[in-house]
């Protein structure tokens, strides 16, 4: 079997409609949309956001099972924690399937996008964790946040209660990430150079071009989700608590908000 | 997976909206298509395409070009991006390989136009770099 398989080589289904992250964009552009994600404002924004969450979880269960497989020597605790990974993130799959149904989606409403396994490609296990477990799983904490605070917003206890139960999870992931990056990268500063700069890289990649501030900065719009008007967000945030709860600290967290705020929209 | 429904003596959530319909225009223009590439009306596909999907569209085309023999098509799946929508279908002759291909088609002035197409034959994905 091939070790560091490329995108096009995750199996599929052949009905899943796969498009690259800069066709998705191109599609909004079209549509006079912004280009880079749908917002919360937007009709779409909860099954939208709940799909590729879903996506998203099932590449996470595939990327972890693919770091058993393509680092044998890793060590023994640092096998059983990615097996542990794929475990949960099948469970969060399985949730994210029926959150899309209660909302009035369902899997394949939406294309699949390439854009985090694509993340996961690094051949040394201190970065794949980095990238993964830092950088993807700290952005799933934003964005889960997001989403629980809609739910209360929302007085729905379905999603709020189902996405925290996974974001206890991703916190987990995280912590898990930063113990296996600084362990691997002992007494190897060059090593963790790289790994951090993989994982600013995918920071980067997601600061949405100014779509993006904090949770405390984020403008309040008027907005109907799910027949009902509430004020929510009207751009995507970062948690600052749920970083911290992860294991961030406040000076990582600061580097972040610092870089969506030199993004070019302010 | 089961699909929660919306039936009153279940326990549990039930949906709090409905699934969005596929506009029926859209179906029709989808399976048009493809029926289109299906009759080898080739020309008929690329007057579809908008300017920018031209390209594409020719790469589509031209590999059906030297494929002989009637075939027929068939829907494989739809995704949609707000109003525009994917169609992936397949093509299957007898002799030859299915060919398959996957269009994003969107509205424009009343008429279902394609915006991007992709050639997905020979074990290529919608994540594979153009041929």
């Amino acid at each position: 079997m091939q070790r560091m398989i490329p995108v096009d080589r995750l199996a599929r289904p052949e009905r899943t409609i796969m498009v690259p992250i800069e066709r998705t964009r191109q599609a909004r552009i079209d549509q006079n949309l912004s280009p880079q994600n749908m917002m919360p404002y937007e009709e779409d924004f909860l099954p939208g956001r709940l799909h590729g969450i879903c996506a998203g979880e099932m590449q996470a269960m595939e990327a972890a099972g693919r770091s058993l497989f393509d680092f044998p020597d890793a060590p023994w605790e640092f096998q059983l924690d990615m097996a542990r990974q794929v475990w949960d993130e099948s469970r969060h799959t399985e949730i994210f399937m029926k959150l899309l149904e209660y909302v009035g989606s369902y899997l394949g409403e939406f294309p699949e996008s390439e854009i985090l396994w694509s993340c996961t490609l690094a051949d040394d296990p201190a970065v794949r964790v980095a990238g993964i477990n830092r950088g993807l799983e700290g952005l799933a904490c934003d964005v889960f946040e997001q989403i629980i605070r809609l739910g209360q917003k929302l007085g729905d206890p379905i999603i709020e209660r189902a996405v925290d139960y996974v974001l206890a999870d991703e916190i987990t992931h995280v912590r898990m990430g930063s113990k296996w990056m600084r362990k691997l990268c002992e007494g190897d500063p060059e090593r963790l150079a790289r790994a951090l700069a993989f994982q600013e890289n995918i920071d980067a990649l997601f600061n949405f071009d100014g779509f993006r501030t904090t949770m405390e900065e984020a403008p309040q719009v008027a907005q109907s989700v799910g027949g009902r008007e509430i004020a929510f967000d009207a751009t995507l945030t970062i948690s600052r608590e749920t970083r911290l709860l992860a294991g961030f600290s406040d000076e990582e967290i600061d580097r972040l908000t610092q870089a969506v705020a030199r993004s070019p929209v302010y | 997976m089961a699909e929660l429904g919306k039936r009153a003596n279940v326990m549990g959530p039930q949906p709090i909206a409905n699934r969005r319909e596929m506009p029926p225009a859209m179906m029709e223009a989808g399976a048009a298509l493809f029926e289109l590439l299906a009759g080898g009306r080739l020309d008929e596909v690329e007057a579809l395409a908008m300017p920018q999907a031209l390209t594409e569209v020719l790469r589509v085309t031209d590999a059906l070009r030297s494929r002989v023999g009637s075939s027929a098509a068939h829907i494989i799946s739809y995704a949609r991006s707000n109003d525009h929508y994917y169609v992936k279908g397949k093509l299957l002759s007898p002799g030859a390989e299915p060919f398959t291909a996957q269009f994003r088609i969107g509205p424009v002035e009343g008429r279902w136009m394609i915006w991007e197409a992709y050639n997905l034959s020979g074990g290529r994905t919608g994540w594979s770099s153009p041929a």
